[in-house]
């Protein structure tokens, strides 16, 4: 290299030998600033997506803190408005306890199995005769948008003969699956809707179903099962 | 008086401009140096701030998704909560007879205890009542409530009749 410069005239080699640094420099700055660059502009996107994420864990960890008070009363309500299984017995006993209360006779309770709704809506459709004064029979029917598990009335068909009335009456009553996945953790939660709480505050003002449960009988141990 | 001496052998001479040129490129060279030099240690400079900042917000995330996940089963039930209010929301949506039935009530309610009602049909688009009326009075009170009803598009009186004994025997097929 000394030999090539050397055999080079004055001018060139003077010329060469204060370039060359500056050529090095302005390669450096190229090669050093797409490398360095380029670096640091992704670090600086890795950190807009992970405050990102930051906000949203935040987020969602104050509204599940917030939610969680009442979340146990609202699941137990929503579920009992639409539960997961046939609620035909849960309807009709709260048929039942309706009419007894609205004092109308209720008979002939059938219960037949819907078809399934696009929205993964399962129906059951039961049918059942009412008797009673007029006024009680439709107070019961009013009523009967007022019992959990959520309950619609189909058709109503009233014969009036001597002051009583005969309704022949067609609801549907719904259940639906549960939900079987959760989101990931990252994936944002959103309060209820203004719309959401209507909804929730319709369902508390439902009649709940009362079940009972009954705990085994406290015996006495048979010391010989087999025996006489 | 100062005397100027050129000692470089006349081969070795460059000519001024060149001269003046070749200070200029070594002094751009120096600066690009230094520029260098400064740039390089602030983009590292940059990129170790960055990347503890990174690491910082990281380690905050890990402990934000831990916290999340302790509170699984608030999350299940919100979850859940929201399908099951979506999904009596859409019941709610689904034809049903209540609206008719409380449109129909209070004309019902206005039926005298002299006339009666042979029957009524109410389902989630039509009501088809049958009554019979006793007098003018009735009849026209009758219609009359069926005109104040918003609810229905259509009132048919598909039959009406005359009885010197019982009345007016009418039938009226409301659709909404």
């Amino acid at each position: 290299m000394k030999s090539i410069l050397k055999n080079l005239p004055e001018n060139v080699r003077q010329t060469v030998a204060a370039g060359v640094p500056l050529v090095i420099v302005i390669i450096l700055f190229i090669l050093v600033g797409r490398f360095g660059v380029s670096k640091v502009l992704g670090v600086q996107s890795e950190i807009k997506s992970a405050k990102n994420t930051e906000g949203i864990l935040t987020q969602k960890l104050s509204l599940l803190q917030t939610l969680s008070t009442d979340a146990a009363s609202k699941t137990n309500l929503v579920s009992s408005a639409l539960p997961a299984e046939n609620p035909s017995l849960a309807v009709i006993s709260q048929l039942k306890t309706s009419a007894g209360a609205d004092g109308v006779v209720l008979s002939a309770v059938k219960s037949g199995a819907g078809p399934l709704s696009s929205s993964g809506l399962n129906e059951a459709n039961i049918s059942f005769t009412v008797e009673g004064a007029r006024a009680q029979v439709f107070t019961f029917l009013a009523n009967i948008a007022k019992i959990a598990p959520i309950t619609i009335v189909n058709k109503i068909s009233v014969t009036e003969a001597a002051g009583n009335v005969t309704a022949d009456i067609s609801v549907r009553s719904f259940w639906a699956d549960f939900p079987k996945t959760i989101p990931s953790v990252t994936t944002p939660i959103t309060d209820f809707t203004a719309g959401e709480k209507t909804i929730l505050t319709n369902i508390a003002s439902l009649t709940q179903p009362s079940f009972m449960q009954l705990t085994p009988s406290q015996g006495e141990v048979n010391p010989n099962p087999f025996g006489q | 008086m100062p005397v100027k001496l050129n000692l470089l052998p006349q081969e070795l001479a460059v000519s001024k401009g060149l001269s003046s040129f070749l200070k200029t490129t070594r002094a751009l060279g120096v600066i690009g140096i230094a520029a260098f030099f400064i740039f390089g240690i602030g983009v590292a400079a940059f990129f170790i701030f960055s990347t503890i900042s990174l690491n910082g917000i990281n380690a905050n995330i890990t402990k934000l998704s831990d916290q999340v996940s302790s509170q699984q089963k608030s999350e299940q039930q919100i979850i859940l909560i929201k399908d099951r209010v979506t999904k009596v929301a859409s019941v709610q949506a689904l034809p049903n007879t209540l609206p008719n039935q409380t449109a129909v009530e209070p004309i019902l309610a206005g039926i005298s205890a002299a006339s009666s009602i042979n029957q009524i049909s109410i389902d989630p688009a039509s009501v088809t009542l049958s009554v019979v009326l006793k007098s003018n009075s009735d009849l026209s009170a009758f219609l009359e409530s069926f005109q104040s009803i918003k609810v229905f598009k259509s009132v048919k009186m598909t039959s009406f009749n005359l009885s010197p004994i019982n009345g007016y025997s009418i039938e009226i097929n409301a659709i909404k």
